[in-house]
């Protein structure tokens, strides 16, 4: 499953890369040492608190975009809806926060297993629908769960949101400094990003990407494709709602639009598809390309124009890398090494 | 080994299968063979639990599998093939058969080494690490066989094999699975190319508008007078001549 995104390398080629890998091997443990050191210490690296602020939304997007990967680009079930898991990780530990001062810590796992459940039930109804039906059912649950955050106002307050108060440290997720931010949202990426990588390498990954690839193939070599597909569900889902969390003690504000509304699922989604879906990288290099050009040109342009170059700017990017920017990249570098080899 | 009683398959307002039976016994070879739309593939999916039959029933080893779906009875033994192949394009060949192979409850480099060795065996081990999507026809149909027996499948259902093979591929088929007979492989064959399923056939079943129209060794078949009138057109004279009559395909 290495190369699930190359272009059919030849045998010939294939030997040479694995030579080159060999060669590189210390030197792929003095890079990995210093992107960690980089990553470390990046926040303060950064001009000001505009930039430390996108840097954190880049974590918690890409976190979101991974999770939602889990589910659509390893299995393929498309989903449109993920907002709705966001908003039940966000709510479920803001609310046992507020009600019952139960850490964000805890409340996280207790929101990921109400999601995680959610997404058991949903998946267990709409995983036998296949393609833009599949779809539809996961773009109307986000609706329901929408509605419900708005219309639920004993138990959500309705539009008028939740408000976080602000009492500071560790044990309530709660920080003045946006730089601690960071350190909480790398934590929230290594997490998803690691379990990506964990099941890239497992019996579960092969059986999601055949899933993905032909169904009734995988069925008939003997998977349990509905079992695999509501599992990959059910992980995503707890996924998204333990992101959710993080989102709202960064935000320390939440109510139905900013958590569960239909642009936040298509942005999730867009996010793992301009990155490139069904690889460990991709939704976090999304994240990296999408958030930041959204809030420049914002700030740039404001509002109107600034979503039609963006808009524009998406399509581009979507012509140029069908299959996303990280697989685009990888093409890429392999041409350019097989030109170098050439010449040499 | 298997056993096929009185199938029927309604689609809507459309008989697809009405009432056929026959049973195929361990280690032969059976033809299924019929006009395009007779329902042979239909019947496919039957055995191998892609679809629910209206009413019959199907038993491997005198056991009725009808409650059973697909993966269940891959695992009990059913390996299958598609019509139009189905490979899993954007993995390799290895992870193609690695996936089948890890259905058996082989760890991931237990499954690698099940799928090297058949890989080996169909001769597709120097394209392994290959995208499946860019291998020829001839070597995705193989690559469908591989995967169907790394699942350690004991009656195989192949589809059409030789459909889209030149000649000298058609033999390459034919010896394969002849080979694997030998070793104890069972088949269930749907076949066009006349030729090669009268050579190969230990008993030929004949579908025709979704009933079943004859059954019998393959000279009986190639003489039966109604199968020739709704499908052969003339009586195909020697299974073994040069000239074959796979016209239908």
């Amino acid at each position: 499953m290495a190369d699930q995104t190359g272009a059919g390398p030849a045998v010939a080629e294939e030997t040479t890369a694995a030579a080159a890998a060999r060669r590189w091997g210390p030197m792929r443990v003095v890079a990995a040492l210093a992107i960690i050191a980089v990553l470390l210490v990046f926040p303060y690296l950064l001009p000001s608190g505009f930039w430390v602020d996108m840097a954190v939304q880049v974590l918690i997007w890409g976190a979101l975009a991974s999770a939602w990967n889990l589910s659509a680009g390893y299995a393929g079930g498309l989903s449109l809806g993920h907002a709705a898991f966001l908003g039940v990780g966000a709510y479920t530990s803001t609310l046992l926060f507020l009600e019952l001062d139960i850490s964000p810590w805890l409340g996280m796992f207790a929101g990921a297993g109400v999601a995680g459940l959610l997404g058991l039930v949903l998946g267990a109804i709409t995983l036998r629908l296949r393609g833009p039906f599949f779809v539809l059912a996961t773009l109307a649950f986000g609706f329901v769960v929408h509605i419900l955050a708005v219309n639920l106002r004993d138990l959500t307050r309705g539009a008028a949101g939740l408000v976080i108060p602000f009492d500071g440290g560790w044990e309530n997720m709660l920080f003045a400094s946006l730089e601690a931010y960071w350190y909480v949202g790398l934590g929230l990426v290594a997490v998803v990003v690691g379990i990506t990588l964990w099941l890239e390498r497992s019996r579960f990954g092969y059986y999601l990407t055949a899933i993905r690839e032909n169904e009734d193939a995988a069925r008939s070599v003997g998977v349990k494709v509905v079992r695999w597909k509501i599992v990959a569900a059910a992980l995503s889902a707890a996924l998204t709602a333990v992101a959710g969390t993080v989102y709202a003690q960064f935000v320390q504000y939440i109510d139905p639009d900013s958590t569960t509304e239909f642009e936040l699922s298509v942005q999730i989604a867009l996010i793992a598809i301009v990155g490139g879906m069904g690889t460990a990288f991709g939704p976090l290099l999304g994240a990296v390309v999408i958030i930041p050009l959204g809030e420049v040109l914002r700030a740039e342009l404001g509002g109107g124009p600034s979503l039609m170059v963006y808009g524009a700017l998406l399509v581009t990017i979507v012509l140029a890398a069908p299959r996303g920017a990280l697989p685009w990249l990888q093409q890429l570098v392999r041409a350019a090494r097989r030109r170098r080899e050439v010449s040499a | 080994m298997l056993t096929v009683s009185e199938v029927t398959v309604d689609f809507v307002g459309l008989r697809a299968v009405d009432q056929v039976s026959f049973s195929v016994g361990h280690e032969q070879i059976v033809g299924l063979i019929g006009p395009n739309g007779a329902g042979k593939t239909t019947l496919f999916n039957v055995v191998s639990g892609m679809i629910r039959p209206t009413g019959g029933a199907v038993a491997l080893e005198d056991e009725d599998i009808g409650h059973l779906g697909p993966a269940d009875r891959s695992r009990r033994g059913i390996g299958r093939t598609f019509q139009i192949v189905k490979p899993f394009g954007n993995l390799t060949v290895r992870d193609n058969v690695v996936v089948a192979a890890l259905t058996q409850g082989h760890s991931v480099p237990q499954a690698r080494r099940v799928a090297d060795e058949q890989l080996e065996r169909l001769g597709l081990a120097s394209g392994a690490d290959t995208l499946a999507r860019g291998l020829p026809l001839a070597s995705r149909k193989r690559l469908e066989l591989a995967r169907a027996l790394a699942t350690d499948a004991r009656l195989l259902l192949l589809d059409e094999m030789m459909g889209g093979l030149t000649p000298t591929e058609v033999n390459d088929a034919l010896a394969l699975v002849r080979e694997l007979n030998e070793e104890g492989m069972t088949f269930l064959i749907i076949e066009h190319n006349m030729k090669a399923i009268m050579q190969l056939a230990d008993r030929i079943v004949v579908l025709n508008q979704g009933a079943k129209l004859a059954e019998g060794s393959p000279q009986e078949i190639a003489h039966h007078p109604e199968v020739v009138a709704a499908y052969l057109g003339e009586p195909v004279e020697d299974a073994s001549d040069s000239e074959d009559a796979d016209g239908a395909a």
